[in-house]
């Protein structure tokens, strides 16, 4: 029996109704919320919007968190290049000096505001984004 | 001595398959040696795992993937759950899980016997894959010299009870989405597809399902209790990953019951156990060749990611070809009324496979995009939540609605209405209790609202419970089938499930604070005194555990005690958050930052209400695939 054809004719248009809102949805909200990882050395070389939200990665430089209560205040270096990073409330465990992090958030003047400190590590304890920018400094000593 | 033997036994095993594939091949006709075959790859698999295992439980250290990855001081449980907390090792478990369905596949099939060999032919060809990766670029026993007198320890995020169940799990889910694959493979190539094949098929279907429900469940609720955020979904690539399986072995699990019921849809649900099947591969590796940046990942290794991808393409290549060189021989073209559970299925699966389109995009095109550009990039969470949320939430009022349309029904209307309005009024009533969300939040309590009432009243009907007769209505519970059970289980789970997720994440709430021993902090109407730090040294860890007394509006909760553990061998901590969870809502402090001189502690405290529908629903709905794999009669393997 071949499929009535006034049926399919409505399938087809249920579909279209049902498929363009959603891939409208998809499109108009991926481009938004894409967001790209800078190095320290990124960072100094590169003009970046203080718009947009980013990541940026490195090392914990030693000796260089201070806390007061909440606030949280430490330099990301990929050994070349540092930035100051300040950021509000309670840091995932794996979070130490001289280890590896990503945080997220925006660059204001010189130093940038953070929202989230990322603690997401393999194995080593290393973020895979961290040690590809340091090994592209050429500071790479495992 | 130990990494040798297993060593020996991988090779065996991968004889075996090697054997299973090329020797139906050269011999003609219908052989049982492949069934003898498979037989002979799951001994020798499960003994180089049983032989890792042992590895961990007596600390050889002379294994390499031992060293790295225990400790002597390291719990027995642990110890054993250790061998598949590294990449070797998980791909280990994964490869002997398919060796274990493959031998529940060959003695309880009811295919005929020239079928299920060929079936399994091509289940070796998968296998062989995989023990080769092991043996070639992945092998769990490789030396390291000289012997190490001590181990480096296992990441202390991952020492955890969740470690022993959630990765099994999942990988089971993952596998057994492997026969479907190739069952209809076999079909394509033999170029007949039988109706029985598809009710045949239907076990293993549900059982992809709800093995995938129960592992990512049993993932989330590991998430919520470890990682100390207080969150129990974050978006990361890596739980997305097993997200995309989960989604199409829902819409199969769908559109394989209009194959057997119907006969329609035969070419869609073929092509969605390839896709399924493929989608639970790229869920195994993504997570472990280190493509992915997560807390799940593993160091990467180059000559991995070309195999797998090498692999990947191959399985990928193999089946998509036959699929679309055979795929117009089957299926029937019937009529589909636009109002009947029929179109419901059809519209099930447009929102399940726009569901992974959206996933699929936001997992694998920072990787595309890594590769071409060099840049990193990641997709934010708001990604889905403006994408993901609103497409499910019209997949819960189609469900609602479809799940419970009747042929012969004169009061259509009537019930639509009532059930609409039911939902409304359920949402005023909340949004009064909780007022000030987003109107996302509520449309989504409406959503799963509409869901259960419908679900809930559909089942009142059925049993003329209006009639308020008791044994008329035990009779005709009875009297129910057990397929429209266990359809009534799994809907009303994923509404509870749906209800759950938006209170929990809408109505958090959540302070950070420091703490002395004396002093409070407030959240809302709960307050919480640290009462005092103690030092506990334990297993392989030293842990401050925290005593906090916790009053709601001036009555006693209890004392909470979370930990900041400190791991020596690791040199690492975790943090181990205290919950008390009401049905009403759960209580959640986690600490960090114990600082010695002035005897502080840095916490978090988390009201997140009704955060125990998440995990009431996600038990209702992966019991309704159990109860319908289990007790559902026409099924057989």
């Amino acid at each position: 029996m071949p499929l009535n054809k006034k049926l399919r004719l409505n399938f087809i248009i249920l579909f279209l109704c049902f498929f363009s809102p959603a891939i409208w949805l998809i499109l108009d909200n991926f481009s938004d919320n894409i967001v790209f990882f800078y190095s320290p050395t990124d960072i100094k070389m590169q003009k970046i919007s203080q718009a947009k939200i980013i990541r940026i990665g490195g090392l914990v430089k030693e000796g260089s968190i201070k806390r007061s209560n909440l606030d949280l205040e430490f330099i990301v270096t990929d050994l070349s290049n540092d930035v100051k990073v300040k950021y509000n409330g309670i840091a995932p465990t794996l979070f130490r000096e001289g280890q590896g992090a990503v945080v997220k958030g925006k660059l204001s003047a010189n130093e940038f505001i953070a929202s989230e400190i990322l603690a997401k590590h393999d194995e080593n304890y290393m973020p895979k984004e961290v040690a590809d920018s340091i090994k592209k400094q050429g500071q790479w000593r495992p | 001595m130990l990494p040798f033997i297993g060593n020996l036994s991988l090779i065996i095993a991968l004889i075996f398959a090697a054997s299973a594939i090329i020797i139906p091949l050269i011999s003609q006709g219908p052989t049982r040696f492949v069934g003898n075959a498979v037989i002979g790859q799951f001994i020798f698999s499960a003994g180089s795992l049983g032989i890792l295992i042992y590895g961990y439980i007596i600390s050889d250290f002379c294994i390499s993937n031992v060293y790295h990855n225990s400790h002597i001081s390291k719990p027995l449980i642990y110890k054993i759950a250790g061998a598949w907390a590294n990449h070797e090792g998980s791909i280990l478990l994964w490869v002997n899980l398919l060796a274990m369905i493959n031998i529940i596949f060959l003695i309880f099939s009811k295919l005929d016997i020239y079928s299920r060999m060929k079936i399994l032919q091509l289940q070796s060809l998968i296998f062989a894959g995989i023990i080769g990766f092991i043996i070639f670029v992945s092998n769990p026993f490789n030396l390291i010299e000289p012997t190490p007198i001590s181990g480096k320890g296992l990441n202390p995020l991952l020492q955890d009870i969740g470690l022993a169940m959630h990765p099994p799990a999942l990988y089971l889910g993952y596998v057994c989405s492997s026969v479907p694959f190739a069952t209809f493979l076999w079909s394509l190539i033999k170029k007949e597809f039988p109706q029985t094949l598809a009710i045949h098929m239907h076990s293993w279907i549900l059982a992809t399902w709800s093995f995938l429900t129960i592992g990512i469940g049993l993932g989330s609720s590991w998430a919520y209790r470890e990682l100390g955020w207080g969150g129990f979904w974050f978006w990361d690539p890596v739980e997305n990953s097993s997200l995309m399986p989960w989604l199409l072995a829902t819409a199969l699990v769908h559109s394989n019951l209009l194959v057997i019921k119907r006969g329609i849809l035969v070419n869609w649900t073929i092509l969605l156990a390839i896709f399924t099947f493929l989608a639970s591969l790229l869920g195994t590796f993504l997570v472990r060749s280190g493509i992915l940046i997560s807390v799940h990942s593993f160091a990467n290794d180059p000559k991995r990611g070309v195999y797998i991808l090498c692999y990947f393409t191959i399985i990928a290549i193999i089946s998509l070809g036959i699929f679309a060189l055979r795929s117009g021989n089957f299926g029937t073209r019937k009529q589909l009324s636009l109002l009947s559970q029929e179109a419901g299925i059809f519209f099930n699966n447009l929102y399940l496979f726009t569901l992974f389109i959206t996933i699929c995009l936001g997992t694998i095109y920072p990787i595309l995009y890594q590769y071409i550009s060099g840049n990193s990039i990641s997709v934010g969470e708001g990604y889905y939540v403006k994408t993901f949320i609103p497409i499910t939430l019209g997949l819960l009022i189609f469900c609602g609605f479809f799940s419970t349309i009747r042929h012969k029904n004169n009061n259509f209307t009537i019930k639509y209405l009532f059930i609409t309005s039911f939902s409304l009024v359920f949402v005023m009533a909340i949004s009064y209790q909780y007022p000030k969300a987003s109107i996302i939040s509520y449309l989504a309590l409406f959503a799963g609202m509409f869901l259960l009432s419908a679900m809930v009243l559909d089942y009142f009907a059925k049993i003329e419970i209006h009639k308020c007769d008791m044994t008329l209505t035990l009779d005709k519970v009875k009297g129910l089938s057990r397929s429209y059970n266990a359809m009534m289980i799994s809907h009303i789970g994923l509404a509870i499930l749906a209800i759950g997720i938006t209170m929990a994440s809408t109505w958090d709430h959540e302070i950070d604070g420091e703490l002395k021993e004396g002093t409070t902090l407030k959240l809302a109407n709960y307050t919480a005194q640290l009462k005092g730090l103690e030092l506990k040294k334990i297993h392989n860890y030293v842990a401050v555990v925290a005593d906090l007394y916790v009053e709601k509006s001036g009555n006693e909760i209890g004392h909470l005690k979370p930990e900041q553990r400190f791991y020596n061998v690791e040199k690492s901590q975790t943090s181990e958050s205290a919950i008390h969870s009401v049905f009403l809502e759960d209580f959640y402090i986690s600490m960090s930052e114990f600082s010695p001189s002035n005897n502080s502690i840095l916490v978090r405290l988390f009201i997140r209400p009704f955060m125990s529908l998440i995990w009431i629903g996600a038990v209702i709905l992966s019991f309704g695939g159990l109860y319908s794999l289990l007790f559902v009669p026409r099924r057989s393997l």
